[in-house]
């Protein structure tokens, strides 16, 4: 036997009372001399038997009403092994509720899954005896799970927080943290517990979280174990499928992406969406975008069953800051997957910041120097004002390059700010915290080019940009010392004067470029434009720095490479690395116009191409903290500390106020992390500066529904029952009569509370009975 | 209490004295009223109070023949008056424990009362009087006397008397029988409170014997109608146990037993012709008495028309 509410099974000490007032009552009394005696004597010899009789049923009638109530609020809870035809009840019910988008699919003819999982939820419900003691927990799992019930005993409240919760949200459902849920919900109560899971049960709501998007999938192995516990533990798992029959088609926006992701003003960039589409047949649709709400450009669609199709928008932004870019399909069945939204940050130019090193001659033409060179190459415009500017000449006006000595550079650390792209020339080596700043700046996503020179000392850098300790360290310590994508060694190649200028000679050994990763981004135009690879595989390249090959950081990738006959190792010419959300890339061989130069690539038509490729590529901005799925968090810095935070809703849900952020670096704040991203849509972040360092400011996040939560692919019953024989599968809910369900206890509450109404009964009427024979 | 006003009466101090003239006077105040003649004789022969005529049957003392009927109707009558005796009274009371019992009024003391006004009365009607003290034997005993002095000796001895002991009416009224002496008037002033059967034979060993007997029983209210409500000890006086008990349940089987035993006691006085009173301490002695004699003395005559 249990006790629904054992607690209250200390009511039981009540029992006493009438035994403690029966004593003390005892202990009470009078002392009366009393001459008739012989009469008392008589009378008590004849009563005597019959008073102690009714006395102690008074008394036992008494002591048994408080056991009894005690009891029956306790509810007391046979097992299965009882024979006795009591009310059976006292089960826990958890119901595990889908409600996640898919569930709102609707199309003619065809039943809402949402609203068969109501209609099921209800008839569960409908079956559990009112009155009863058996409690019901509801979890409602999409991309987060939450129990508005836990072991709830009012079927009122029960349908009420039905009625009230049950909605579709925008996210994706897993089943694994729904029954781990369960699994902590059914541990708390004593109640045996009984498992719903109601859902339209597609794949992704069964399968493991992707790890290798091509691999195999199958049932998540964790979700196996857990219900394999349930079975152990007699828990019943109950899945009830509520997919839709018919024929179920939907056309989903998956991707949309901005090429080149690092928009800039006035630059002409491309729109890029993927659309698939899952049915039967084929589709005709009307994808629309727009920007910023305005703007719509149109295109028809022909998608076919099962394939993607990419639909480009030409795009061009008037102004920097944050756009939202929204692409939609013409409405279908599940209309929260037919729009995609994109944020973007506009940067107005990219800012290069190119860093001088070498004393050279002083005498030298300063226009020889690699800063004025990387300068004509990045903004070769720079010199013409806007209306000078011919129409198609606009790509040249992406760069805004400033340049500085390396001792200014070294000293003042003002000129991290408002710079996208850090080029150290020909640069001695960065002192110590220096090389911290760039550490930081590469790490919080700028971009960093290494092009060291003659001047350059390589074990500076490897010190303190590469690893700290000399040899030292490998794997991940190596790869957090620094951004730097290769160890340097010494300097290889020609090491005399070469024949430009003051009657040098021209080697007749040289290297040559060749690209060692034909899909790197960073050469995406040289596939584009004339066949400049080509051009590039033939350029000389007399004098680099060797690198350790061996010591090459993971995250680190060969783009161009060194052909040299002499030279049997591998010899890196363009190696970039991922740090943090920022890049780093080194190039071995600088380009320059002085006399000894290193190598040919200052040719205007290869290093303007790549160099425009490779600095597009380093200001490549992370933004994908600006673009989210639904229930992830909204996180990012911001420049310039805030007074205030709004957080403004899609759909004008409400201005949340959120906390000022707590951490703040060289003069940047990091707002807190903002995890109300329940519903897609544009979410907008209202800053303001009282001091006015900055204007006030709206920042734009896009919150978008998982993809793969309209892929609408379901697992059939008979799956079901395979992958999971020790759960029931009902594929047709089937209401059981309440002692089927709820077998295997039985609940004595109301049974003792009638019992205690009877002996109260009795104990009055025999109190009565004396009452009237004493008066 | 009685028992400490009786201890204090042993000495004769004042207050003694003073309850002996209470009691006096208490008895003349109940007995005024009530006393227009003396007590009917039983006994018919040649007095002063003319009873009946009858005829003459050989034998017959002639003074009594009635000369003026005899004149008138030529037919000897006799005569006949009805003896004036002197009658001879004994004040039977119990003094033991029991009867000390009641808050207000002892039983002993209505009894004391009773048995002092009945004196009173008796000597009024220039009767003699005795008294007899007893519970398991007799204490004291006063031989009837018509003496004035009586009266004060019995108030003396009423006030002298202590309760402590336990009785036995029924030893005690059959050592009364075996006595002999003058038939007489024999008042018995007790809570009966012994065994019903040992008291009715000793009440019929005296109605052999010829006495007129009188028995009032004496009852406090308490005992009558046992009103107690909380749990009570009752401690048992005359050396009986105790008893720690709920009165309420009690009251109804201890009412039917004393109803018993007054019942027993009753129809026994009944059939023995003895005249039985119960009397309750809160009952007013006067209008006990006044009642009693009345009817008594209306029976009597009755029976003597």
């Amino acid at each position: 036997m249990s006790f629904l509410n054992s607690a209250l099974l200390g009511l039981s000490a009540l029992f006493a009372v009438p035994l403690i007032i029966h004593l003390l009552n005892r202990r009470r009394y009078r002392v009366l001399p009393w001459a008739a005696m012989e009469f008392l004597m008589l009378a008590y010899q004849r009563t005597r038997r019959r008073m102690r009789m009714e006395s102690l049923l008074l008394l036992l009638l008494r002591c048994a009403i408080p056991i009894l109530l005690a009891l029956a609020v306790a509810r007391p809870r046979l097992g299965q092994a009882s024979a006795l035809p009591l009310d059976r009840t006292g089960s826990h019910h958890i119901l595990i509720l889908d409600r996640s988008y898919s569930m709102g699919y609707q199309e003619e003819g065809i039943r809402r899954p949402f609203d068969r999982l109501k209609g099921w939820a209800d008839g569960i419900v409908g079956q559990i005896a009112a009155g009863g003691a058996d409690r019901v927990s509801l979890i409602l799992v999409d991309d987060r799970v939450t129990t508005p019930l836990r072991g709830e005993l009012s079927l009122t409240q029960v349908r009420k927080t039905l009625s009230e919760f049950l909605a579709p949200s925008d996210g994706r459902a897993r089943l694994l943290p729904a029954l781990k849920a369960a699994q902590t919900l059914a541990g708390k109560e004593e109640e045996p517990a009984r498992i719903y899971v109601i859902s339209d049960f597609q794949k992704s709501f069964i399968e493991a979280a992707p790890e290798d998007p091509e691999g195999e999938r199958g049932p998540d192995s964790a979700l196996v174990d857990v219900l394999g516990d349930f079975h152990d533990q007699g828990i019943p798992v109950v899945f009830l499928p509520v997919a839709p029959r018919g024929v179920v088609q939907n056309s989903i926006v998956r991707d949309l992406s901005l090429d080149p992701s690092n928009a800039v003003a006035r630059i002409p960039a491309t729109v890029r969406a993927t659309v698939i589409h899952r049915g039967p047949a084929g589709r005709e649709v009307l994808a629309t975008m727009t920007l910023d709400g305005e703007n719509p450009v149109n295109r028809p669609l022909n998608l076919q069953p099962g394939e993607a199709t990419e639909v480009r928008f030409p795009i061009r932004f008037l102004e920097p800051g944050y756009h939202a870019i929204e692409v939609s399909l013409t409405e279908d069945g599940l209309p929260i997957d037919d729009v995609r939204r994109l944020v973007i940050e506009v940067r107005d130019r990219i800012r290069v910041l190119c860093v001088e090193g070498g004393q050279g001659d002083p005498e030298e033409d300063p226009l020889l120097r690699p800063g004025f060179l990387y300068r004509n190459l990045l903004d070769p415009l720079a010199d013409l004002d806007a209306s000078e500017i011919q129409p198609g000449q606009e790509r040249l006006r992406t760069f805004d390059v400033q340049l500085v000595d390396e001792l200014r550079f070294q000293s003042d650390p003002n000129y991290f700010k408002d710079v996208d792209i850090i080029a150290l020339l020909d640069f001695s080596g960065p002192r110590e915290e220096l090389a911290k700043r760039l550490k930081d700046f590469v790490h919080r996503g700028g971009g960093l080019l290494v092009a060291p020179g003659q001047d350059s000392l390589p074990d500076l850098y490897n010190l303190r940009l590469f690893r700290k300790g000399q040899g030292g360290a490998r794997g991940e310590e190596a790869e957090e010392a620094g951004p730097l994508p290769l160890r340097l060694l010494e300097i290889r190649g020609f090491r005399g004067q070469l024949g430009r200028g003051k009657g040098g000679t021209i080697p007749d050994h040289y290297a040559t470029p060749r690209i060692a990763d034909p899909d790197s981004p960073y050469l995406r135009d040289f596939f584009e434009e004339q066949n400049l690879d080509k051009v590039l595989e033939a350029m000389p390249v007399y004098r680099y720095f060797a690198t350790d090959v061996r010591s090459q950081p993971k995250a680190t990738r060969v783009v161009l490479e060194l052909d040299q006959a002499d030279d049997p190792e591998r010899l890196p010419l363009l190696a970039i690395r991922d740090y943090g959300r920022g890049t780093c890339a080194l190039l071995t061989s600088n380009p320059t116009k002085q006399p000894d130069r290193w190598n040919e690539l200052d040719q205007l038509y290869i290093a303007l191409p790549l160099l425009h490729r490779l600095a597009r590529g380093l200001a490549q901005q992370d933004q994908t903290h600006l673009n989210r799925l639904v229930g992830q968090a909204l996180q990012t810095w911001i420049e310039g500390i805030p007074d205030s935070l709004y957080m403004m809703r899609p759909g004008n849900q409400g201005r949340k106020p959120l906390p000022l952020p707590l951490q703040i670096k060289d003069g940047n704040a990091r707002m807190e992390a903002f995890h109300g991203t329940y519903k897609a849509g544009i979410y907008r972040l209202e800053l303001s500066f009282s001091d006015k360092t900055h204007p006030d400011q709206e920042l734009l996040f896009a919150v978008n529904p998982d993809p793969d939560e309209g892929v609408l692919d379901y697992v059939s019953a008979a799956t079901l029952q395979q992958d999971f024989p020790k759960v029931e599968i009902q594929a047709e809910l089937r209401l059981e009569k309440p002692d089927v369900v709820q077998a295997g206890t039985s609940e004595m509450g109301r049974l003792l509370m009638m019992l205690m109404l009877m002996v109260g009964i009795s104990e009055a009427l025999l109190a009565g009975r004396l009452g009237r024979r004493r008066q | 209490m009685a028992s400490t006003g009786l201890t204090k009466r042993k000495y004769l101090d004042p207050q003694v004295l003073d309850s002996i003239k209470r009691l006096d006077l208490r008895a003349r105040l109940v007995v005024e009223g009530f006393v227009s003649g003396m007590h009917d004789s039983p006994y018919k022969g040649y007095s002063v109070e003319f009873a009946q005529h009858r005829e003459y049957v050989q034998g017959d003392d002639i003074r009594f023949v009635d000369w003026k009927v005899y004149a008138k109707s030529d037919r000897i009558y006799i005569k006949e008056f009805e003896e004036e005796t002197n009658l001879k009274a004994m004040l039977f009371l119990d003094q033991s424990e029991s009867m000390t019992y009641g808050e207000a009024r002892s039983k002993f003391d209505y009894g004391a009362t009773m048995a002092a006004s009945l004196a009173h009365l008796i000597q009024q009607q220039h009767d003699s009087v005795g008294l007899t003290l007893f519970d398991e034997e007799s204490r004291c005993t006063l031989p009837p006397s018509t003496s004035r002095a009586q009266l004060n000796t019995i108030l003396h001895h009423l006030t002298d008397a202590e309760a402590t002991r336990k009785t036995k009416i029924g030893d005690i009224l059959h050592e009364l029988s075996d006595r002999g002496g003058r038939k007489g008037l024999i008042i018995v002033i007790s809570d009966l409170f012994d065994d019903p059967e040992s008291i009715l034979a000793g009440l019929r060993h005296l109605r052999h014997v010829g006495h007129d007997v009188l028995v009032f029983h004496v009852m406090d209210r308490d005992e009558v109608e046992f009103p107690f409500e909380r749990m009570t000890l009752f401690k048992g006086m005359e050396q009986m146990p105790e008893l720690l008990v709920d009165p309420k349940s009690l009251r109804e089987a201890y009412l039917k037993e004393v109803q018993s035993f007054e019942e027993s006691i009753r129809k026994g006085c009944q059939a023995l012709k003895i005249d039985y009173i119960r009397t309750i301490t809160d009952q007013g002695l006067e209008v006990v008495l006044t009642s009693y004699l009345a009817k008594r003395s209306h029976l009597l005559k009755g029976g003597r028309r």
